[in-house]
């Protein structure tokens, strides 16, 4: 390992030492306060690509306040879901490995949703014996079906170990 | 709605926490003398985490027990109790 490898390997472990050590957070590792940031976030998923179907900028506002959720999240579980495996111990790598289990099939279950939704539309147009599939989207929308996908895959690993953990 | 199977869990139990206390540590102390977080300790202690064969050496070895001193099936302590 080069000595820059090494300095920031250092940084690394002294970073994460002290996460597992803190506990000035514990107000977001109560049951209440986790089942509240779960919550928090799907509302503001829903309400990020909501407003960014009806407009281009005050999506921003449920945007940011996602983001905002997802560092609570990882402060929450300890980044538990982000670490890399050297620095866990068997239970919360056990822990992690099921997480993200739960937190593909959940994903799986909102791309699945979508791409039946697109199905379902291409068939009612077949049916108005429509020649081609027109989908004309404001910059707005674009950015309510990007977030669609992005947020869940940013905030699910956290979201699904915050919640587990609320119920033990 | 049949009965919930038994979790590897639920059969076991431990002495973790008597063989600790006995020695004066902290869920933290211990923690820190096997290597795992102190969160996983208070999991290990209650009985809702059953640990890797390793752990579980390392929990013995630390607290100078051995592992069937440390942990046993709870049939067997029924079975026992029934003799």
């Amino acid at each position: 390992m080069s000595p820059k490898n090494e300095k920031q390997e250092a940084a690394l472990e002294k970073r994460v030492a002290t996460l597992m050590a803190d506990t000035s957070w514990n107000w977001t590792r109560t049951t209440l306060a986790r089942r509240a940031l779960v919550i928090l976030g799907v509302l503001c998923w829903v309400a990020t690509c909501t407003v960014f179907v009806w407009s281009d900028i005050w999506g921003v506002i449920p945007l940011a306040l996602c983001f905002a959720v997802y560092l609570l999240l990882r402060v929450s579980v300890r980044s538990i879901a982000d670490l890399p495996d050297r620095f866990l111990d068997e239970r919360q790598l056990k822990l992690r490995n099921r997480t993200y289990l739960q937190a593909y099939q959940l994903i799986g279950g909102v791309v699945s949703v979508m791409a039946l939704a697109l199905l379902l539309f291409t068939i009612s147009q077949d049916f108005q014996k429509a020649d081609s599939y027109r989908f004309d989207l404001s910059f707005g929308q674009v950015e309510a079906v990007v977030w669609f996908f992005f947020i869940p895959m940013l905030l699910l690993p956290s979201a699904v170990l915050t919640w587990d953990e609320a119920g033990r | 709605m049949g009965r919930k199977p038994a979790t590897e869990e639920d059969l076991i139990l431990n002495h973790i926490e008597d063989n600790r206390t006995r020695l004066g540590w902290s869920r933290q102390e211990l923690a820190d003398r096997v290597g795992v977080h102190y969160q996983t300790m208070g999991y290990l202690e209650r009985g809702e985490y059953s640990p890797s064969l390793v752990l579980a050496l390392r929990l013995a070895q630390a607290l100078g027990v051995t592992i069937e001193q440390l942990f046993s099936l709870k049939e067997e302590t029924n079975h026992e109790s029934k003799e």
